[in-house]
């Protein structure tokens, strides 16, 4: 009975409402809209938040790489521009000789004009042409004549810088230093700064984020390319007796580029929301090919691959003079690099750039001749070696990143090293740039 | 006139005449839902306010299953009932034996109009209130209530009980004495 009344009683209240509708102020609608405006507003913002930041890490990247491009092509260009200073000394004097033949015949043009021009000159007009077709033929014949003069005076010049030249016509002659060895101002980079946002904008994001991968280690690899950024050519004007080379002059030349690995852990902490702190220790290894005529004799008379390095170095190593020969020089350091790290984006993807300083223990240099006629050759750190027991390198990179649950994260890392000491004790240009890709590993402990 | 499914895939899309369209639709309705829950019409418009802001801030996760109106009125309940919480905590219901109602005369509903009825679901204390909403006009049984509310089922069933006697008081006196008081002969 009190079940059926229960029911008659909710049914009647369920068909009072079941299509009952009431109106609500426009009111309503006012602040539903203006939510909507302003959440709407929130999502751009944090979408343009991502996108500066995105520039911001661009227009960083591309900062360095340009200011280290500068820097590297800079060096390379006053180096190729001090070799080449011979050649462009006498193309100086063979401009002075052309300008000299420019203002003779330029002379005697307009002499020619006056003459032409004098009203005592009864010659006709075809006269006049055929005298300066035939002067036409003769200019370009001496022109001809020049040319082949010039090209074998440059290449008595290249060949035997002391010779002295002089020459007449030159025009039409390209005669100078080629465009892309002279020293001639690259890109310059306009960087806009980007303005901070206000804290505000980033409140939601640093509340999500404060409690988020506090500490993590990684492991990590990376591979790349090694350029020793020395001159090369190391020459030793004098090795000991018994060479057996044809010349009297002991070098060693290296490739413009070598192969670099590294291995390595990193331990990292968050010191804000957007920025980070990550340091470690690593194993380089950085391998070039050099060609060397040098050879090391030890005391029971074996030969063993040397560089010039070695050569200069007071190693006291007996040195011979060899055939040219291919051989490998590897160097291993230990590496203790310290990096601040800015989260660009720090979601389930993440991107982060890398600043820092690495400080470099040579640990060994091995040279391996590749034929194996000579015995491997290996010298570690200390007062003999020819590098320096420590260096310094400045490090900028750039972390992609995934997570993948909630205690790992995987990342691929290019990045790039310039050694900021000299590695090489002999040579204050010795500092090595590395461009590498790296794959790292992270577990977050918290 | 716009179909259901391309009112949500405007709204979707964050197009405003699309969900100013929806809203329209459907505000009258979803406000009667919110003055059930609430006790002023001022306070069943911020519900009603809300809940439209919830609604299409999550209609991307609306997958058709159900009516587009029966999903807007969970999302009314559950705003209605997120915002009688506080009140709620504040209020302890308390666990009271069921009580036995005495039989009455048939009270019918019909002679009163929407508001009135309306008026006297708001009268009812915060507690009663929204246990008597969802039993009697939702369809939930106690044990639901007991899991949506974080209650007793002995509760739920103790507030519906007391809930109905007030209103069954409240229709009684008002089927006596008329709206204005005076007795009905």
């Amino acid at each position: 009975m009190e079940n059926t009344e229960r029911n008659k009683f909710e049914r009647a209240w369920q068909d009072v409402f079941a299509q009952a509708e009431q109106t609500p102020s426009q009111e309503v609608w006012m602040g539903v809209e203006r939510n909507l405006a302003i959440a709407e507003g929130g999502q751009m913002k944090r979408q343009v938040v991502f996108y500066q930041r995105v520039a911001a890490a661009a227009v960083l990247m591309a900062l360095a790489l340009g200011a280290i491009t500068t820097y590297y092509v800079y060096t390379t260009d006053r180096e190729t521009s001090l070799a080449q200073s011979p050649i462009e000394n006498s193309t100086s004097r063979i401009s002075e000789a052309q300008r000299a033949t420019e203002n003779k015949n330029s002379g005697n043009t307009t002499a020619e004009r006056q003459d032409t021009h004098t009203p005592d000159a009864d010659r006709s007009v075809l006269t006049v042409m055929e005298e300066q077709d035939t002067q036409e033929r003769q200019d370009t014949k001496t022109r001809h004549a020049n040319v082949l003069a010039i090209t074998n005076q440059q290449h008595e010049l290249l060949t035997n810088q002391t010779r002295n030249v002089d020459f007449v016509g030159l025009d039409d002659i390209y005669v100078g230093v080629p465009a892309e060895v002279k020293g001639k101002p690259r890109a310059v980079v306009i960087v806009r700064k980007l303005p901070a946002l206000p804290a505000t904008m980033m409140a939601e994001t640093k509340q999500k984020n404060k409690s988020d991968e506090q500490l993590w280690a990684t492991l990590g690899a990376a591979a790349g390319n090694y350029t020793p950024q020395v001159s090369g050519g190391y020459a030793m004007n004098q090795a000991s007796s018994g060479g057996l080379s044809t010349g009297n002059q002991g070098s060693s030349n290296s490739s413009s580029k070598g192969n670099a690995y590294s291995v390595g852990f990193n331990v990292g902490t968050r010191l804000s929301d957007r920025w980070v702190v990550q340091g470690g220790l690593a194993y380089m290894n950085q391998a070039i090919n050099y060609t060397s005529n040098l050879a090391a004799v030890s005391s029971n008379n074996q030969f063993r691959a040397l560089v010039a390095d070695y050569a200069l170095s007071s190693s006291g190593n007996s040195v011979t003079l060899t055939n040219p020969y291919e051989l490998s020089s590897s160097n291993e350091y230990v590496s203790i690099p310290v990096q601040a790290g800015y989260l660009v984006l720090n979601r389930k993807a993440g991107i982060q750039i890398n600043s820092g300083l690495a400080t470099d223990i040579f640990l060994r240099n091995t040279l391996t001749d590749k034929s194996g006629q000579l015995d491997t050759y290996s010298e570690s750190a200390g007062e003999n070696s020819p590098y320096r027991t420590f260096s310094w390198s400045a490090l900028v990179g750039t972390e992609l990143s995934y997570r993948m649950g909630n205690h790992y994260r995987v990342a691929l890392v290019p990045g790039l090293r310039y050694s900021l000491s000299p590695v090489v004790k002999s040579d204050a240009t010795s500092n090595p740039l590395i461009w590498d890709l790296g794959f790292r590993f992270r577990y977050i402990f918290k | 006139m716009l179909s259901e499914q391309e009112l949500v895939k405007g709204c979707v899309q964050g197009n405003r005449a699309a969900q100013k369209a929806l809203y329209d639709r459907y505000c009258r309705k979803m406000m009667v839902i919110c003055q059930r829950y609430s006790k002023s019409t001022q306070e069943a418009e911020d519900i009603l306010q809300e809940g439209f802001i919830k609604v299409f801030h999550s209609i991307s996760s609306f997958r058709g299953d159900a009516r587009l109106d029966t999903w807007m009125t969970r999302i009314m309940i559950n705003t209605s009932l997120n915002s009688q919480r506080q009140k709620l905590y504040l209020m302890p219901m308390v666990d009271v034996t069921e009580l036995t109602l005495p039989e009455e005369a048939d009270i019918s509903l019909a002679a009163f109009n929407l508001t009135e009825l309306i008026a006297m679901i708001q009268s009812l204390p915060d507690g009663c209130r929204v246990v008597f909403n969802l039993f009697a006009i939702e369809g939930y049984n106690h044990k639901e209530i007991a899991g949506m509310l974080g209650i007793s089922e002995g509760t739920s069933k103790s507030q519906y009980s007391r809930a109905k006697s007030l209103l069954k008081q409240k229709l009684s006196h008002e089927q006596s004495y008329g709206k204005y008081g005076a007795e009905q002969v």
